[in-house]
């Protein structure tokens, strides 16, 4: 009884977002992270340019947006954070639950660690201040000398701290807080990259970057490797398997609309992606570095481009759009532990953000280290931070996220029911899904993450050859089973 | 009055066919724009492509968000 009554005191207490445009740029700020400037539109100009973005879509409506919108489902329908919702399912769910949060928290450690090196570029931008390191004194220009100066220095480890303190004074305010900053940082965020965008297109190198990023390559239609992409970038850049969704959908009043929130934020993730494309490809062919993307892109090949006439402020809003893009999403990983502890212990948000803030920030520690390793396969000495990074990345993202999603759908689909998500967003949804809908939900969204679980085992695992990458995934999983098991077993007021 | 107000108001005449009105105009702009690019040098297929993907992100964007307001609570 004494348990039932803290259960409702928590529900009429319960926050809940004061603006449905807060609710969506929130959930907006939380898809959409670093991955859209420097991974999705080299997807697409890698694999099959333009028409790409359709196949894209298509797998957007049919794994990704179901995903959305069953943790939606699931974080208003119950109220409760990811372990406390799926608790309400099955028991066994609060173990998932626990166990997504742990590698979500992992996650969030080297996040802000990438957060934390665009915000020294930034700084470093706009100073126009040299680095000392091993490299010598070298500007933001002056690459890779500035990236291997910038791992090899303490100056990433400040940086993290100053993230973590934005991501809690955020955090601190619960949904008032979030939806605060997000109303400011979104339309920011659209003004630069809309702004570069426009820059680019007005540069000699416009055209060449346009062709090269979308164009397209029908050839490409028949590579098995561009279908999977499509189906594993339909849901990996929707933060879906993190916990965040559930947690945001959690604060959402009763009745809440939920099925054009899922469609809406999905689009405005992948619109925001495109104008990034537009704007990346158009400047870098400008400043002669059209290439490959990801981590190299964006901190050795575009600040090493950023010579041409107005470099320095190119690249400090550059790098401040990728911070503010950073923290949207780094704000919506610590507010689903902190939603996820709040619901079962019954503490404070004061109290419990700034415990998960503490343990996140010293979690990241290790992933900041500048001390040099030499290299297990003695090409070259690496850097204890951005190697560890680079591990555990490969095992939370390829695994740890994929095969929460896949277990929730199911849990969700199968034990809770399909018809029942649909007729909880059709409850009170702009439009109604059709019945149909719900095999979409329970079977092809499902199939599609096997598949993309598939090609990341056929692609191979991360190349053992030391001792650390042999234990790293040992340690991962070890981490997440041994503390996902203890939060699940310990009482809680939920 | 809101930004969105602003934005909609003027094809709340269509009803709900309104989200489709606005996608067809993004599609237009977007191929005046595309035959911009095909001036300074972009190829026939990115232009086309180019067309293509604005229609189907921006397009299908202020589509759904035409119906969350035209929803809105009155």
């Amino acid at each position: 009884m004494g348990e039932e009554e803290t259960s409702v005191q928590m529900e009429v207490a319960r926050e809940t977002w004061v603006t449905r445009m807060g609710f969506v740029f929130a959930v907006w700020g939380s898809m959409t992270g670093l991955g859209n400037v420097w991974n999705w539109p080299f997807k697409v100009s890698v694999l099959g340019g333009g028409p790409f973005v359709l196949i894209y879509l298509v797998m957007l409506a049919l794994v990704g947006i179901p995903v959305v919108l069953t943790e939606f489902v699931l974080g208003s329908t119950f109220r409760r954070g990811f372990p406390g919702a799926l608790k309400r399912i099955h028991p066994l769910g609060e173990f998932l639950g626990w166990f997504c949060l742990v590698n979500t928290a992992i996650l969030t450690a080297f996040y802000t660690v990438l957060i934390s090196y665009a915000a020294v570029y930034a700084g470093y931008a706009i100073t126009g201040l040299a680095l000392d390191g091993p490299m010598g004194p070298s500007m933001f220009t002056d690459q890779p000398g500035f990236f291997v100066n910038m791992l090899m220095s303490p100056v990433v480890l400040i940086g993290l701290i100053v993230i973590w303190i934005v991501v809690f004074m955020i955090d601190y305010f619960g949904t008032r807080g979030i939806e605060r900053s997000v109303m400011i940082l979104f339309p920011l965020m659209w003004i630069i990259i809309i702004f570069m965008a426009f820059f680019g297109l007005s540069q000699p190198g416009a055209a060449e970057g346009v062709n090269f990023y979308l164009d397209p390559a029908p050839e490409e239609f028949l590579n098995p490797q561009m279908w999977s992409t499509a189906v594993s970038l339909s849901f990996f850049k929707l933060s879906a398997g993190m916990g965040a969704l559930t947690a945001y959908a959690s604060y959402l009043p009763r009745r809440g609309e939920i099925t054009n929130s899922a469609i809406t934020t999905s689009l405005l993730d992948t619109t925001f992606a495109f104008t990034a494309g537009m704007a990346v490809f158009t400047i870098a062919a400008t400043a002669g570095f059209l290439g490959s993307g990801g981590v190299g892109f964006a901190f050795v090949a575009w600040p090493g481009g950023m010579t041409i006439p107005g470099g320095n402020i190119l690249g400090f809003v550059f790098f401040l759009m990728m911070v503010f893009l950073g923290v949207t999403s780094a704000i919506s990983l610590v507010e689903a532990i902190v939603t996820a502890v709040m619901d079962k212990f019954g503490w404070p948000r004061s109290k419990t953000v700034i415990v998960i803030t503490l343990i996140l920030l010293l979690g990241g520690v290790p992933f900041t280290l500048w001390m040099e390793l030499p290299d297990p396969a003695g090409a070259g000495d690496v850097v204890w931070g951005l190697y560890l990074l680079d591990i555990f990345d490969y095992y939370v993202e390829n695994f740890g996220l994929v095969l929460v999603t896949l277990f929730m759908m199911i849990i969700m689909g199968w034990v809770w029911g399909g018809a029942k998500i649909l007729d909880a967003a059709n409850e009170a949804g702009d439009f109604q899904l059709p019945s149909w809908y719900k095999w979409v939900v329970k079977v092809i969204s499902p199939i599609g993450i096997i598949i993309a679980l598939s090609f990341i085992i056929i692609n191979g695992f991360y190349a053992v050859g030391s001792i650390m990458e042999l234990t790293a995934p040992i340690i991962w999983i070890a981490i997440c089973v041994f503390l996902a098991a203890i939060l699940w077993r310990m009482k809680g007021v939920d | 009055m809101g930004l969105m107000d602003i934005l909609f108001g003027p094809y709340q005449r269509f009803g709900m066919r309104g989200g489709i009105v606005l996608l067809i105009l993004v599609a237009i702009v977007g191929s005046i724009f595309a035959v911009w690019m095909m001036t300074i040098g972009v190829e026939i297929g990115a232009a086309l492509s180019f067309i293509l993907d604005l229609t189907l992100t921006y397009g299908l964007l202020v589509l759904f968000l035409y119906i969350m307001w035209y929803r809105r609570p009155k």
